[in-house]
């Protein structure tokens, strides 16, 4: 063992060789991990420990934080409790225009002969928690394979979408925010109906390819289309900023924040697979794979 | 107090430090929080680098670089690479060379290495298609620098207290 650790070490060799022996092992790592799974599977092993380790750590600050309820006047509390039924009184009264709304809506749908809205209401609500890496736009989902959540869930939270779920563990599972890099969004503009694609830049979310011809405004907003069925339909996704038409260009120049808060944001809601209007209803849900099963449980 | 107890003690001593360091890389705190902090594994790692050469070196310090690709879930082997490159440096440098001097230009040189291993870290994220992410990147070599002479007195208080305690 001993000799073994010596010789990982080379302790006889010059500094210079043994710069240039661990450089180039770590490099060759590097370049292993961009083409190969393996050394991201071993590290996503090694992961499941890590998380574990952050969450159990946050425990501390999550009875920080229930301790304040108890330190908050009862005043405050009563003012928030009010605050918060009032909320609910709008928010039932919303969602009974709503109710009647769909009924109408599936109604029209099924004289046209097209596949009637169905919603869930296996709505997921979890804690979130930041990792340290500043590039990797991910954070902590505090639910897992424990409540039946899947990879490819969309996450959003009080205010839009948030992001997806990459990776799930059995305890908790890792979304990947919107704003990173290579992430797509099906999005359509709410006020005109266009669709296009909403891309993640890292940090920042882009609309690459808006003609200039189009019809765009500023705080337009942008909500999912629904169409390749992972996100659901509906969700706001971000705020158009800026509008800039230079001359001479191909295509505007857009400036888009995201609505959800991102790093910030710390409860976070898991949305089931839907299925809206663009896969044909099948007799038997267990040929569709889980889309369905997710709907029809 | 004999010479082998005092070698096991800072063996101890490093491992534990640097451990500590990599530990504190887990706490709950945003990520946004970490740029207004100096970077402590870099920080530790130069210390012993500096101070003992003999037991820290070229391979502790890609060790070390993969365990914190490990924890910051970055892409394995960058760290390594950008520790090697830094612990490399400080060899080239001369420990002995670089102690000779006061804790000023001690941090100014620890401030170039740390930006230096953060530069070589951004080059190589670029590389692998990552995105700047404002010039804040930088803030943490910086602080780094100027809290040199108060991590040196830090660092030291368990091995102090040790052997205040046993002599």
């Amino acid at each position: 063992m001993v000799f073994f650790v010596r010789l990982f070490f080379l302790k006889r060799l010059s500094f210079h060789t043994r710069f240039i022996i661990y450089a180039l092992l770590a490099l060759v790592l590097v370049g292993l991990g961009q083409h190969f799974y393996f050394v991201e599977s071993t590290k996503r092993s090694a992961n499941w420990a890590i998380y574990s380790i952050q969450l159990a750590l946050s425990k501390p600050v999550d009875w920080l934080d229930s301790a304040t309820v108890v330190l908050m006047s009862q005043f405050a509390l009563d003012q928030e409790n009010h605050a918060l039924h009032d909320q609910v009184l709008q928010l039932k009264s919303t969602i009974g225009q709503l109710n009647i709304a769909q009924q109408e809506l599936n109604e029209l749908k099924q004289l046209l002969a097209l596949q009637p809205t169905r919603s869930s209401n296996a709505y997921l609500v979890g804690k979130l928690y930041s990792l340290c890496d500043p590039f990797a736009y991910q954070v902590i989902f505090n639910k897992g394979a424990h409540f039946h959540l899947k990879s490819g869930q969309s996450v959003m939270d009080e205010k839009g979408l948030l992001g997806q779920i990459a990776q799930v563990y059995p305890q908790f599972s890792v979304v990947t925010l919107i704003v990173n890099k290579g992430q797509m969004i099906p999005v359509m503009l709410a006020r005109t109906g266009e669709r296009t694609i909403l891309y993640g830049a890292g940090g920042s979310l882009e609309l690459p390819y808006w003609p200039l011809e189009l019809d765009i405004q500023e705080n337009d907003r942008l909500i999912t289309s629904g169409i390749d069925g992972v996100y659901p339909s509906g969700v706001p996704v971000a705020t158009v900023n800026q509008v800039n038409k230079p001359e001479g260009a191909d295509f505007a120049r857009l400036i888009i924040t995201p609505l959800a808060g991102m790093f910030r944001s710390r409860y976070a809601v898991a949305i089931p697979y839907h299925t809206v209007g663009f896969l044909p209803l099948q007799s038997d849900p267990k040929n569709y794979g889980s889309t369905h099963q997710e709907n029809s449980s | 107090m004999n010479r082998v107890a005092q070698a096991t003690y800072i063996k101890r001593l490093i491992l534990l430090s640097l451990g500590f360091a990599a530990f504190l890389l887990l706490l709950p705190f945003s990520v946004t929080w970490f740029y207004y902090l100096p970077d402590l594994p870099g920080m530790t790692i130069l210390y012993w680098l500096l101070h003992q050469k003999d037991r820290v070196s070229l391979g502790v310090a890609f060790v070390f670089g993969l365990l914190l690709d490990i924890l910051m879930h970055s892409p394995l082997g960058l760290h390594a690479f950008s520790y090697t490159v830094m612990a490399y440096c400080v060899l080239l440098l001369r420990p002995a060379y670089i102690l000779m001097h006061g804790f000023m230009f001690q941090a100014a040189l620890v401030g170039t290495l740390l930006l230096t291993n953060y530069l070589v870290v951004l080059l190589m994220r670029f590389f692998l298609g990552e995105v700047w992410i404002g010039f804040i990147y930088f803030l943490p070599p910086l602080l780094s620098a100027i809290t040199w002479p108060l991590f040196n007195k830090l660092i030291l208080v368990p091995y102090d207290k040790f052997f205040s305690l046993n002599s």
